[in-house]
């Protein structure tokens, strides 16, 4: 919910957008400055991934460095922010809670952009790689022993081969810069860059997910679905960059990358989950008797509500959150009048104070 | 040399020192800012024509800071100014010495640039071409260190004198 700021507030609101604005001109610049590394070291040597590394390292370095320049700035503002003393003691909390919305947000650009800057680099320098193992691909090889020139069945790994002239096993040799593309990091930069936009769909996906105090099934399955779809655009592109890749590797990537996912997260909380599910879902559905009977069986009832009231705040329900206010109030405080105001109340200013 | 003398020297390499330190804060590089502008109306120095401005500014490579050759008029316009008031031509060459002494490190200042956050990963490149350990596809035949023999077969054991195990 947004809230009229006191006009006090004002300057430092102002303070605190121009120096954002400066951190992300500064990215620019910095983005600038790594393109032109990265070109560099690309037309110095495309194939040694070293120096590659090191513009990535210096750049998330030098980003990261930006980010904490940020966090010591929040505490100047905030300390300011704790000075203003104000008739109405939530305008202050209502404002702190604005603005590290804000900064949240830039945190999340911030590592967006170091991702996507990084994935560009690399995978630039993956085409130039690809293009030198390319030219390694069709090279025949004298065989070790008689010296008859042979042809390589496999252009990515080493091969035992018969010689078919003097019978001699010829152990057959990758190029350096196939054997880099497809055992260093030359695919899988290609890979990230093709996955990327999946790769943001699952940093949504996790903000979205961790946002939620109370998450439900449904929940669970965005996360993992965001999880499973960068992971199998991912390793379907290896499948088409990399020739060891079989439909097999490929499956088993996706199922090796989702494992710790399945394994933890999709099985923590599991009945609590299935819980809220039950109790969020006949509020999505507006069913006031199965909300009721939902918050019924509940050991305590009352928190329940409150549960389902910041649930559905949380997904941006804000009429839903008011009626279910409205709807359990009777129940579960029925002697209390004004419950269902003052829960909204607190529990909206509870949730525009979060900053998430 | 008499006091009035010395006076008159420290003055002038005073004056001088402000100019280098004026020309040195002139943004963009090779430019004419509002201050430098001041300065080059003082001295009464017509600014250096756009063209031959960019092209001198991008053959030295400037950073910051005026073009050499306006900072060297301001230089000698001051010099001029001094040799008049005192009577003295000779302040003229002695103005024109220390600019002279003092180009290169004025340069040595305007082209200086802070050494980017990549300088170290672009230098590991340019060295690691050099190294040489880059190879094209190659093979090779494992060879019976016993008898010297090729190998014949998938299995190790050497097909001519009997050893178990090809290679070392």
């Amino acid at each position: 919910m947004t809230q009229p700021f006191h006009p006090s507030l004002a300057p430092l609101a102002q303070r605190w957008s121009t120096f954002l604005d400066k951190v992300r001109a500064r990215v620019q610049e910095i983005e600038g400055e790594a393109t032109a590394a990265y070109a560099d070291v690309i037309a110095s040597d495309a194939v040694d991934g070293t120096a590659l590394s090191g513009v990535s390292s210096a750049l998330k370095a030098r980003l990261l460095a930006l980010a904490a320049k940020v966090d010591d700035s929040w505490s100047t503002i905030d300390a300011e922010i704790d000075k203003i003393d104000l008739d109405d003691g939530r305008a202050t909390g209502w404002f702190r809670g604005a603005q590290l919305v804000l900064k949240a947000q830039f945190a999340r650009w911030l590592e967006r952009e170091t991702e996507r800057i990084i994935v560009k680099g690399e995978a630039d320098a993956g085409r130039a790689l690809h293009a030198v193992a390319l030219q390694e691909v069709g090279q025949q090889v004298p065989c070790g022993h008689c010296g008859v020139p042979l042809d390589r069945p496999l252009w990515h790994q080493t091969v035992n081969v018969t010689c078919p002239h003097c019978k001699a096993v010829v152990t057959l040799t990758p190029g350096t810069a196939s054997a880099m593309f497809t055992g260093g990091a030359g695919a899988i930069n290609l890979a990230r860059e093709e996955a990327f936009g999946a790769w943001c769909a699952m940093q949504d996906a996790e903000v979205a997910w961790h946002k939620l105090r109370h998450k439900t099934l449904d929940d669970l399955a965005r996360w993992e679905g965001a999880n499973r779809a960068y992971w199998q655009t991912f390793a379907d592109a290896m499948g088409r960059l990399h020739p060891g890749w079989t439909p097999k590797h490929v499956a088993d990537e996706v199922t090796g990358k989702m494992s710790w996912l399945l394994q933890t997260t999709s099985v923590d909380d599991r009945t609590v989950r299935e819980n809220n599910h039950a109790g969020i879902a006949a509020v999505a559905a507006g069913d006031p008797n199965a909300v009721i009977a939902w918050v019924q069986r509940q050991r305590d009832p009352e928190d329940a509500g409150e549960m389902l009231i910041t649930a559905a705040l949380e997904r941006g329900w804000g009429q839903h959150a008011t009626w279910v206010a409205q709807l359990v109030g009777p129940i579960v405080a029925g002697d209390e009048p004004g419950w269902a105001a003052e829960k909204i109340d607190e529990l909206t200013y509870y949730q525009a104070t979060r900053g998430d | 040399m008499t006091v009035d003398r010395f006076a008159l020297v420290g003055a002038l390499t005073e004056e001088l020192g402000k100019l280098f330190d004026d020309a040195l804060l002139v943004e963009p590089a090779g430019g004419v800012n509002d201050a430098w502008a001041k300065v080059l109306a003082k001295y009464g120095v017509a600014p250096i024509g756009a063209a031959e401005r960019e092209a001198t500014r991008a053959r030295l490579n400037l950073a910051r800071g005026a073009l050499p050759a306006e900072v060297a008029a301001c230089a000698h316009a001051i010099a001029n100014h001094f040799a008049s008031a005192v009577g003295d031509p000779r302040l003229v060459d002695a103005a024109a010495a220390v600019w002279k002494a003092t180009e290169g490190k004025y340069l040595e200042h305007a082209t200086w640039r802070p050494k980017s956050m990549f300088a170290f990963a672009v230098q590991t490149a340019k060295q690691a071409k050099s190294k040489g350990w880059q190879r094209p596809p190659g093979g090779y035949v494992i060879r019976c260190s016993q008898c010297g023999g090729p190998r014949l077969a998938e299995e190790l054991a050497c097909q001519f004198c009997g050893k178990d195990k090809l290679g070392t």
